[in-house]
């Protein structure tokens, strides 16, 4: 399958419409991808506003929904992974709070050269056609635990299923055994060869789904002035 | 000065923050304030994270109270900020502040 059989595109003023974007993260088959998206905190805010309902978190722009993700330090230590220069493996966000919202917007305000800092995504729908019953199974059997959450990779919901996978927050905060490692090694073998990448252009926005699907990043230079502009939110 | 600070946010069981008092110019920074906080609580300025054979310091997040509400604190981004350009939103009018080394270390 092509990558642009994975798109929805819209350019921005020319042929968006708002019930049709929430449709289609409702589905949750495809990525939504706005061109032309302007630059602006408020213009991203008040779009989202219009088809789901944002987090607010502390540590995003003024304590509000929007958060930098660039590279950042303090203490001579990134503040995150997210902030880091560092390749960011397949993972949903906030696999490890109460609540993880179900839905994920990037707009890319600065991209890094060439093809760093691209984007990698891999698709639930994709994965389950390549496990076994069994596989499936032991999935939604096993729970890991994400700092306090004890989950399963896969749940089952309404006869569908949604997936929660961090490697780093499941290993840095447990101990594991040799064959929880191996099986995580094994899985992230298995994500990896179902992914696909995106390079994001300034002003594209990309709309997708945090429980249909695993999202990730390549490598970016330190000095990088690469600005991802994120919001979290939920469609119902 | 009097400085009010948390180390954890959690709405559902709100832990009384701890006031302690730290000898500084409040015409100092921010980030000396800090260092001098973390010198005294031994409070890690690092949390460490692990996965698939990688290993990476990941700094503490700084927060200072922004508003009267609980959970009302916006990061400090800029360590060389005055202490003086802090709003003092504490219980007893102190500057309050709220060390975060646990969560979104990862995302």
């Amino acid at each position: 399958m092509e990558v642009s059989d994975l798109l929805i595109s819209y350019k921005f003023d020319q042929n968006l419409s708002y019930p049709e974007i929430v449709n289609n993260l409702q589905k949750g088959d495809t990525l939504v991808i706005i061109e032309d998206f302007p630059l602006s905190d408020n213009d991203f805010q008040s779009f989202i506003n219009r088809i789901g309902v944002s987090i607010k978190e502390n540590r995003n722009n003024n304590g509000e929904s929007i958060f930098d993700v660039k590279i950042f330090k303090q203490n001579n230590f990134f503040t995150s992974i997210a902030n880091s220069n560092l390749a960011f493996p397949l993972h949903t966000d906030c696999a490890d709070l109460d609540s993880i919202p179900n839905c994920i917007g990037l707009l890319c305000i600065e991209p890094a050269s060439e093809s760093q800092g691209t984007n990698n995504f891999m698709f639930l729908n994709n994965l389950i056609k390549q496990l076994s019953k069994n596989e499936i199974k032991e999935l939604q059997n096993k729970k890991w635990k994400f700092r306090n959450h004890w989950r399963s990779i896969l749940t089952s919901v309404n006869k569908s299923y949604k997936i929660c996978y961090d490697r780093v927050t499941m290993e840095s905060f447990s101990k594991m055994n040799k064959t929880e490692i191996e099986e995580l090694n094994n899985l992230d073998k298995l994500f990896k060869s179902v992914s696909f990448k995106i390079k994001l252009k300034k002003g594209d926005l990309i709309l997708f789904r945090n429980d249909l699907m695993l999202h990730g990043r390549d490598e970016i230079d330190i000095n990088s002035n690469r600005l991802i502009k994120r919001i979290r939110f939920n469609v119902n | 000065m009097n400085i009010e600070f948390l180390t954890e946010l959690n709405y559902d069981n709100q832990e009384p923050p701890q006031t302690i008092i730290i000898d500084i110019d409040e015409n100092s920074s921010i980030g000396e304030l800090l260092s001098k906080i973390h010198e005294i609580t031994k409070i890690p300025t690092y949390s460490e994270l692990n996965w698939d054979g990688n290993i990476e310091k990941i700094s503490c997040r700084y927060y200072f109270k922004s508003g009267t509400e609980y959970e009302e604190y916006q990061m400090i981004r800029d360590l060389d900020q005055k202490i003086c350009d802090f709003p003092k939103n504490g219980v007893n009018g102190e500057l309050s502040l709220f060390i975060d080394g646990s969560v979104g270390l990862v995302n």
